[in-house]
């Protein structure tokens, strides 16, 4: 087996505030290969985005963050400032929620695309500006030699998301990180911008960490899934067995509260509301809100991530009945 | 709420509303509404999908009045509103009531939930004295699922789903005929939108409310709507019952909608792309800039 491209082991990060210390990511692993898309779900202070945010040192000051990171084979934390900038800027690709807060509205959308080829491969202005048009073609976008000198506010908000995906892949990365990357988006843009983002990591083979709070989208397009809840990860298996045989509850209770098309049937809600990073259940995180409550252990102790079944693992002390869908199958 | 089930609730007869826009190259015009019609009768919800900029928000505040029409009628009760004075605006407010996307920014964060719930009873003067009031507040907290000890809290103290029910509540508060419902779950986490919606659905049947639901998820609105009318650029291309409308979409602009909802499964987005459609990579569009 060839080493993953990207890889996180036991990462810690919490944030001491006014109000305590929050606990925002609790010992956390993950890993994604060459070619392959993982998805990592969760639902608000889940810690899904600032897993990735403290994993590649984005982080605000005064955030703390513990554990290993490899890039690459190489040692991530080790890094600092300028090295560490150099480094991810080559090798990883950001795609945020919100194209208009990541673009410079006074530099037009070529200028910024080209920014990192020019100043990180040490090309030339020209170069950079050729670079650009052909990654606006990449991306889609009409008539490339014109659109390079326009601004951002001169596109929709579907354009800005490719001009971003453009200037992600200006240095041909790696892995890319797309963080709820079409959750602002009309659902046909978005489907447009999946579908890019598909087509493109076939031509270039790169990872893909696509980070999102809603399981439909994460069915069309990852090879592996990681639902996290209250900073863990509290399921990961490949994305068929996730949806055929999910093992802890709340992935469960997720799946079975989606409303369907056809049925419109009272929903299986969850009660409650996701736990807030400065007051954690001390055992399962789910407990207070699950409906199995499968063994006495769980208010009062971690269940281990442990195998359940082929390449997956499941965060809970309840695992007599994997295998059985919780909802009727689509077929 | 006197009326029998089957009545006419909101009538609206090719409904325009237009804003006034300055750009570079000089004042002119959005089209945000242009000619919708539709009816919604007693205790049914009339779904209103489509995307940003499809016009669907800004019919919905033309009903409350909140924006104003520039050409057609809007009838509540058979009655034409859409040019009632400002003196008369609150009386159709009473009859009509909003629930919006986002409760955070639209509970005042100094009022308790109570005074925030009793506002409208009182303005309305729906109770005699502060006790009744104060008996009704707890009766719709109760209502929406809320302990009474939430009329003391503040909207900082309750999670995003709590005040939603709150906004719920205070739509509640004037007995209104209609309630508007506009992206009522898109700023709620996934695990917390089906409790919303399975409340929006059980005080329906309790008390016979008539609902237009505008939102973006077409699942959502399956789920919770009778009909369900599509629109695009200001106009309702399609309208039919939920489920046929589904089934068999007539528009294209429906199946374009419809082919464009994430696979529920896996093996459904499989089968999708054996047979690609509007999944496919298309080129961006020439006029969807600016």
């Amino acid at each position: 087996m060839t080493e993953p491209v990207f890889s996180i082991r036991d990462l810690r990060v919490s944030v001491r505030s006014r109000r305590g210390l929050a606990s925002i990511v609790n010992g956390v692993d993950l890993s994604v290969d060459r070619g392959r898309t993982l998805a990592v779900v969760g639902e608000s202070g889940s810690g899904k985005s600032m897993t990735m945010l403290s994993a590649t040192g984005l982080t605000p000051p005064g955030v703390s963050v513990d554990g290993a990171v490899q890039l690459l084979g190489t040692d991530l934390r080790a890094m600092r400032g300028r090295q560490l900038r150099a480094f991810r800027g080559q090798h990883v690709g950001f795609v945020f929620q919100d194209p208009l807060a990541s673009l410079n509205p006074l530099m037009t959308v070529g200028r910024q695309i080209g920014e990192a080829y020019q100043l990180l491969e040490g090309r030339s202005r020209a170069d950079a500006r050729r670079r650009s048009i052909e990654l606006l073609d990449q991306v889609g976008i009409p008539e490339p030699e014109q659109r390079v000198d326009s601004y951002p506010h001169q596109f929709s908000g579907g354009m800005r998301q490719r001009v971003m995906i453009a200037m992600a892949l200006a240095c041909e990365p790696e892995l890319l990180i797309a963080d709820e990357a079409t959750t602002a988006l009309d659902v046909t843009i978005q489907a447009q911008v999946i579908g890019l983002v598909t087509e493109l990591q076939a031509k270039l083979g790169m990872a893909v960490i696509w980070i999102t709070h809603d399981l439909g989208v994460v069915a069309g397009m990852a090879d592996e899934v990681a639902v996290m809840y209250g900073g863990r990860i509290v399921e990961q298996a490949p994305v068929d067995e996730l949806f055929e045989c999910p093992a802890h509850p709340y992935t469960r209770a997720l799946l079975a509260a989606r409303p369907r098309i056809g049925d419109r049937s009272p929903l299986a809600a969850i009660p409650g509301s996701p736990p807030s990073p400065l007051q954690l259940p001390p055992g399962c995180a789910f407990y207070p809100r699950c409906p199995v409550r499968a063994d006495a252990r769980c208010a009062t102790e971690l269940p281990p991530l442990a195998p359940a079944g082929r390449d997956h693992l499941a965060r809970t002390f309840y695992q007599n009945d994997v295998g059985s869908s919780p909802r009727r199958s689509s077929e | 709420m006197s009326a029998p089930r089957g009545d006419v609730v909101a009538a609206v007869e090719d409904l325009h509303v237009r804003f006034p826009v300055r750009t570079s190259s000089g004042k002119h015009e959005v089209h945000a509404v242009d000619g919708v019609s539709f009816e919604i009768t007693r205790g049914e919800t009339l779904g209103l999908v489509g995307e940003s900029g499809s016009g669907k928000s800004t019919t919905g505040l033309a009903l409350l009045r909140l924006v104003s029409p520039s050409a057609g009628v809007i009838r509540i009760l058979g009655e034409d509103v859409t040019s009632w004075p400002r003196s008369r605006l609150r009386a159709l407010r009473r009859r009509v009531a909003m629930v919006f996307q986002d409760p955070q920014s639209s509970l005042d964060p100094r009022h308790s939930i109570g005074s925030s719930i009793a506002e409208p009873i009182r303005v309305h003067r729906l109770r005699a004295d502060a006790g009744a009031r104060r008996a009704r507040v707890h009766e719709l907290l109760d209502q929406v699922g809320l302990p009474a000890d939430a009329a003391v809290r503040h909207p900082h103290e309750l999670s995003g789903g709590q005040r939603q029910r709150v906004g719920i509540a205070r739509a509640l508060a004037g007995e209104p005929d209609l309630i508007v419902l506009d992206e009522p779950l898109s700023s709620l986490d996934v695990s917390v939108q089906a409790q919303i919606m399975n409340l929006l659905r059980q005080l329906q049947d309790d008390l016979g409310l008539t609902y237009l639901f505008i939102a973006h998820d077409l699942a959502a609105v399956a789920h919770m709507s009778d009909r369900v009318a599509v629109m695009t650029s200001g106009r309702i291309v399609e309208t039919g019952p939920a489920a046929e409308l589904y089934e068999h979409p007539q528009h294209t602009y429906t199946r374009t909608l419809l082919a464009a909802i994430p696979a529920d499964t896996p093996a459904e987005a499989r089968r999708r792309l054996a047979r690609p459609s509007a999944s496919s990579v298309t080129r961006g569009r020439a006029d969807s800039s600016g």
